[in-house]
């Protein structure tokens, strides 16, 4: 297409998130020719660069400092918008998350672009870039045409492989000014959240367990599984009713209803009282070991397994996982 | 200070998604319709700052959508009953769909109609919406409208306080995995994300008292600044919903369940 | 005498016209049709006392208090006339002294004497020594007894005391029994005391009896007078039917309430349930809310609400205007100032309260018209129902669901859809499925087995498949009756459209929602039950059990279908057929049987606080019977009861629906 591309590496933790480094896949596809290049904003920038630089961008963008210490719309908005001009470049890719979803539809909307969010599947149509991405919660595919001009594409993590490593593109800083409307929001602090005080209303990963746990410890490795994934612990109304967890957690028709991306329920029979509260839930887990208990009719994946001997399994897998991204 | 509330007219979350024979939209006779639930909780958020400050003088809630034809919007109907006090509704093709799921447009519009009422009744001194609709998914317009009008914008707030001056908030948003606590001069734009406010059911009494509050008509051809505007984004198609697929049993021993399991949620439901 | 008399009567004239007027500024009903039911209800409840034996002890005693006070009566009135005419022996001719009547009326009247003394010495037993908990110890209930007990006794006094005045030294007399026995305890005196005895026990009792009279008003006791009307009067439409409110948009549109607010609202009928209470408790000592702990006592809310209508009375000008103390009156809400709301959303609607009231008081309709203010006009429902409200409003079906999942339930099975008939439902019987067996798993099995059935008597039946709609009975019954109008209207349409005229349902809430309340709504079905339709069909031999199915069965009766809708028999005749049944009765069963805790919308909210769940309470006595399985014949106490048998750890009892059992036997095991 023979457009110059800059791909957003969003920084998590101090390090890179995976599904913004797999975009420069997609970069280099939509560049053809073109240059692809890279922008890492925050404290950690430097480090980050530094590995992005191997994976095919010919220039990474370090943008650092006292106002980019901390996330906030404001300033991330203004780094990335100049990181486009410097790059002089006319789509904008980054992966989707809370950050972008945040400050992504400012940089679209400054540069008077045209903007795709959460797009699953790109395609390269000469001049023009087709998506697909999710409608009507999750339940509808649309394709979508972005002719010319400026693009701002989110990106689901995983749609792409990462690139491998070739020769290291040259990493510098870019100075950010800031302009007086940039200083009206400031973040104050920004802290983990999750853990036991996570409610399940607001969660975006839910791990429940049935009354088949049997004691409130039991739920501990509920819990380390839904902090691995920052998720909330819930529980069936059988479970509150025996103690194991309190009335808050309640998922189903008397208790929440909750419509996480990921809900995994382990020893849970799925009976229609609780179907109701999480049948919002865009891909549903269950881990039971009698096969024709209703949960597996409303899941997407099952596991015919005892919970106590899978959960753990789970968790040590998720946490290889992110082990590895690193 | 004036509150605006965005509020959207979207399907029911219960509701059978069918494709329209052009392919290009949703059909919408037979679905039941309502106010987008996110966008709720600003409604409520709005309407408790309305009862709850004696400063905060006027609640408007704007939708958009075809229109002026329409028996009554949903959205504005459910704003009103639970305590908004008057509605904007910007109708015409500009705001349907397919035009409608270019977001980055809709809150062209919806800024162009702001600013048109902002210059005949003053500021609002904050902007609510829902963090996404659920029928685009999207989430530009919080942003996209707080660039637009050149204010601060807050995305998932699962908490606001305005200051006691009227000229400052402090929020809590979600970030990815952490909280973050954000400090803004008024007037800004929130879009809010679960667990704001628990919106509230209206009684039957208020509902029937909402059909009396006034609803301004504007048409989004006729706002000022927008001449010669139209969808950047070309829907080719809408593909209708995959007929739920049946469970996916895994197979084989805990520890290979464990792993496949993972693999799946990474790389095919790109969930993790 | 006249003097008393005159005094006595005015005080009683003033208090029963409060009470009168009361009664008529209370709005109108209609309850003045069909007298002759009316009037057989009245004697066979009233007079012949039907429900007071429902309590044994109790029930003899207050049927001696009963009958005597109603024989007494002649003889307070010959003693009023004895006040004026001065003969010893007077007694309107008919009744004088010597004459046959006179004699026996005055060996029956002694005998009334006796048993009223034995029914108060119960009572004072039931209230003082064994305490019974559904009585409230009360000065007032101890002091009528004293009463009562010191007229019987004056009236014995005044007999004996006579007898040794005028015929001193006869001997006993067959026909004055007490008097002529208890006489020669007076021999000994001179005529001037056995006169002041005599004089003394004619005063006393006569005071006593218009002094009780003034008391009726001001106590429960008033049930002496308003008993028998309050029974006359008693609603005779179908128990499960709740009266809709006419042109509720319009209501709002003109400010009136909507259900029960404040006294105002009461129907005349009302006041005269508030009237009659006798404080005796047995609708509370039934209460499964009650039971369990919750704070809802059906008794507490009758004698609150009466407490605060003798305190406030009618806006409409009330007895503190007649009393001159100014006029307009504002009155509180009932709830929260006389009734908790708590209190409201724990009843489960099971009408064992009903039931039990020896005066036929009515709490259901109450109750809802309070829930009715609740909901529709303050917007205040308990949170944990807002969920199945706005699914009931949006998806038709109260869990969530889609109307594409409708027909889940029959996966693998033939089903004829209405939509699929040109010719509609001709000749067919429509099966009405429900929501919980089209989506709660387990109850899918009773929809499943009704259509084996069916299929194996070779019944022509039809259902409306995506089309059929929640009924609206919970939400009805939770106080929105705004959102049950419109899915009634809606369902009586559709069922029209296709020419239905016969329904089948297997859920106990759709059974009586359909059969006695869609009526209201243009919608006249028959409407059977499957308990009903399934024993039809063994009767004629259209279906017949025959393997074995080895268990100890004890059969749960749903409210809705038992209290509501008098079917106890079908189901448990359809049990009986079965080979290798056997049924056992829990303690609590038929017309007394403990509700499961489902009714009423306690179905789709939490439970308000209390010990224990309701279900949990029936689920152990079922248990207690020491039955293998439970069986039951609504999907409703399906869940309740077979979550309170999982809670109670892995195989206590098994739990089946009738239909199931049934289909075991005909065909074997099933799948
Ligand atoms: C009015 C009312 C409202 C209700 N509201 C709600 C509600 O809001 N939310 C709700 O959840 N329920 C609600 N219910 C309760 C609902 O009916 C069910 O009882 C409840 O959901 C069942 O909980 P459960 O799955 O924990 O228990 P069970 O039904 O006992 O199921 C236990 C499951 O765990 C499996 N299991 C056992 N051991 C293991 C193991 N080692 N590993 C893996 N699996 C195992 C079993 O196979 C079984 O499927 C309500 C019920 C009523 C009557
Ligand atoms: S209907 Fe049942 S639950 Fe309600 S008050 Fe009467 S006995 Fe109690
Ligand atoms: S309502 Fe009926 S059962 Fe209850 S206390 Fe009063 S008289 Fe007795």
């Amino acid at each position: 297409m023979g457009a110059n591309v800059l791909v957003y590496i969003e920084s998590r933790g101090g390090r890179a998130l995976a599904g913004s480094v797999q975009l420069l896949t997609l970069a280099a596809q939509i560049a053809a020719g073109g240059r692809v290049e890279a922008v890492v904003v925050g404290p950690d920038a430097a480090t980050i660069a530094a590995n992005v630089a191997k994976r095919g961008a010919a220039a990474v963008h370090t943008v650092e400092g006292e106002p980019f210490a901390m996330y906030g719309a404001l300033a991330y908005a203004r780094a990335v918008e100049q990181a486009m001009k410097q790059a002089q470049a006319s789509v904008l890719l980054l992966a989707t998350s809370e950050q972008s979803r945040d400050f992504a539809p400012r940089v679209a909307a400054r540069l008077n672009a045209t903007m795709a969010t959460d797009c699953t599947h790109v395609e390269i149509a000469g001049d023009a870039l087709r998506v697909q991405r999710p409608m009507y919660a999750r339940k509808c595919m649309v394709e979508i045409e972005m002719p010319g001009g400026v693009r701002v594409l989110s990106v689901r993590p995983n749609t792409f492989e990462a690139p491998g490593e070739g020769t290291p593109g040259s990493v510098s800083p870019l100075s950010v000014t800031l302009d007086a409307g940039d200083a009206k929001a400031r973040t104050l602090e920004s802290v983990r959240s999750g853990g036991q005080a996570m409610d399940v209303a607001e969660a975006d990963v839910i791990v429940t367990g049935g009354q088949s746990l049997k004691t409130t410890e039991n739920f501990k490795i509920l819990q380390e599984l839904a902090d691995e994934l920052d998720g909330a612990v819930g529980a069936t109304r059988a479970a509150v009713d025996a103690g194991l967890q309190p009335y808050p957690k309640q998922v189903g028709l008397t208790g929440k209803t909750v419509t996480p991306r990921l809900y995994i329920a382990c020893g849970v029979d799925g009976a229609v009282q609780h179907l109701a509260g999480m049948r919002g839930s865009k891909i549903v887990v269950a881990i039971n070991t009698k096969k024709e208990a209703p949960i597996f009719g409303e899941a997407t994946y099952g596991c015919v397994a005892d919970l106590f001997t899978l959960v753990p399994l789970i968790t040590q897998e998720v946490k290889k996982l992110h082990g590895a991204s690193a | 200070m004036r509150v605006l509330v965005i509020a959207r007219t979207v399907p029911d979350s219960r509701a059978t998604i069918r494709v329209n024979a052009s392919g290009g939209a949703i059909e919408t006779t037979g679905v039941a319709m309502i106010c987008d639930p996110f966008d709720e909780l600003g409604v409520e958020q709005g309407v408790r700052l309305r009862e709850g400050r004696p400063d905060v003088t006027e609640a408007v809630v704007m939708s958009a959508g075809p229109g002026p034809a329409t028996p009554q919007d949903q959205a504005l109907r459910a704003a009103l009953a639970m305590g908004i006090d008057r509605g904007i509704y910007v109708h015409g093709d500009l705001v349907t769909p397919p035009a409608r799921y270019d977001e980055l447009l809709l809150a062209r519009v919806l800024a162009a109609a702001i600013k048109a009422e902002e210059a005949k009744n003053g500021e609002f001194a904050l902007i609510l919406c829902g963090k996404a609709a659920i029928d685009t998914d999207a989430g530009e317009l919080g942003p996209a409208l707080g660039e637009l009008l050149n204010r601060p914008s807050i995305g998932a707030a699962t908490k606001i306080e305005i200051g006691a001056d009227a000229k400052s908030l402090k929020a809590t948003r979600r970030g990815d995995g952490v909280s973050e606590a954000i400090e803004a001069s008024l007037p800004a734009v929130v879009s809010c994300e679960k667990g704001l406010a628990e919106p509230r059911f209206a009684s039957l009494p208020n509902i029937m008292k909402a059909k009396k509050k006034p609803v301004e008509m504007v048409s989004a051809a006729d706002l000022p600044g927008l001449a010669g505007i139209k969808a950047t984004t070309k829907v080719v198609k809408l593909s209708p919903p995959a007929p739920r697929a049946p469970c996916k049993m895994l197979a084989g021993e805990p520890a290979q369940m464990a792993s496949e399991l993972v693999r799946l949620l990474r790389s095919e439901a790109k969930v993790i | 005498m006249a003097l008393l008399l005159a005094a006595s009567m005015g005080a009683f004239g003033v208090l029963a016209w409060r009470r009168w007027r009361l009664l008529r500024l209370a709005r109108p009903e209609a309850r003045f049709d069909q007298l002759g039911e009316r009037f057989r209800r009245m004697m066979r409840m009233g007079v012949g006392q039907q429900r007071m034996s429902r309590y044994p002890l109790a029930g003899l005693a207050h049927k001696a208090i009963f009958f005597g006070f109603i024989v007494l009566l002649l003889r307070s009135l010959i003693l009023f006339a004895r006040g004026f005419v001065d003969a010893p022996g007077f007694g309107y001719w008919v009744f004088d002294s010597g004459t046959l009547l006179g004699n026996v009326y005055a060996l029956v009247k002694d005998v009334y004497v006796v048993l009223v003394l034995a029914g108060v010495g119960v009572f004072a037993y039931m209230r003082l020594v064994a305490r019974t908990r559904r009585l409230t110890l009360s000065a007032e209930g101890v002091l009528i007894l004293v009463i009562i007990a010191t007229m019987m006794i004056a009236d014995v006094v005044y007999d004996a005391a006579g007898l040794a005045l005028h015929h001193p030294g006869a001997g006993f007399s067959p026909w004055e029994p007490l008097g002529s026995l208890a006489a020669p305890a007076f021999a000994w005196m001179g005529d001037g005391a056995k006169a002041f005895a005599w004089h003394a026990g004619f005063w006393v009792h006569v005071s006593l009896v218009l002094g009780f009279l003034n008391l009726l008003p001001l106590s429960k006791h008033f049930h002496i007078i308003t008993g028998l009307p309050n029974v006359f009067f008693q609603d005779l439409t179908p128990p499960g039917r709740l009266r809709p409110i006419a042109d509720i948009e319009g209501k709002i549109e003109r400010g009136e309430t909507l259900g029960l607010r404040t006294l105002d609202d009461l129907t005349w009928k009302g006041v005269l349930d508030l009237y009659s209470c006798t404080e005796c408790g047995r609708c509370t000592d039934h209460c499964p809310a009650a039971k369990t702990g919750k704070i809802l006592s059906p008794k507490a809310i009758t004698v609150d609400l009466r407490n605060h209508l003798y305190a406030t009375g009618s806006s409409r000008g009330a007895t503190k205007a007649v009393e001159g103390e100014g006029g307009g009156v504002t009155l509180e809400d009932i709830v929260p100032a006389v009734v908790n709301p708590e209190a409201l959303w724990a009843c489960t609607t099971c009408r064992a309260c009903e039931q039990e009231c020896p005066l036929n008081i009515s709490y259901v309709d109450k109750i809802v018209d309070m829930r009715r203010h609740l909901v529709m006009e303050r917007g205040e429902n308990p949170a944990s129902l807002n969920g199945a409200f706005q699914s009931m409003e949006r998806a038709g079906n109260p869990y969530a669901a889609g109307a594409e999942d409708r027909l889940k339930w029959a996966e693998g099975l033939e089903v004829p859809v209405l939509s699929d008939l040109p010719e509609g439902a001709k000749d067919r019987v429509l099966f009405w499925v429900g929501c919980a067996p089209a989506y709660d798993a387990r109850a899918r099995g009773i929809a499943r087995a009704m259509v084996k059935l069916l299929n194996h008597a070779k019944v022509d039946w039809c259902c409306l498949g995506a089309e059929e709609c929640c009924t609206g009975d919970a939400a009805r019954r939770a106080g929105n009756e705004f959102l049950f109008q419109a899915m009634a209207t809606g369902n009586v349409e559709t069922l029209k459209r296709y020419g239905v005229t016969k329904i089948l349902t297997v859920c106990a809430h759709c059974f009586n929602s359909l059969g006695n309340e869609y009526p209201d709504f243009g919608g006249a079905f028959e409407v059977v039950h499957h308990t009903q339709f399934l024993a039809a069909l063994v009767r004629e031999g259209r279906l017949t059990p025959t393997h074995r199915v080895e268990t100890s069965l004890v059969y749960h009766d749903a409210c809705y279908l038992g209290r509501h809708n008098d079917v106890y028999d079908a189901p448990r005749e359809v049990l009986r057929s079965v080979p290798g049944v056997t049924l056992v009765e829990a303690a609590a069963s038929r017309d007394r049987g403990m509700c499961c805790g489902a009714g009423g919308a306690q179905m789709f909210k939490e439970e308000e606080h209390g010990t224990q769940r309701v279900s949990e309470a029936r689920t152990i006595q079922l248990v207690q019977t020491g039955a293998k399985t439970i069986a039951s014949a609504c999907p409703f106490c399906m869940r309740m009861l077979t979550d309170a048998v999982a809670k109670q750890g892995d195989g206590a009892i098994a739990q089946m629906d009738v239909a199931e059992v049934l289909l075991k036997s005909i065909e074997g095991e099933i799948a």
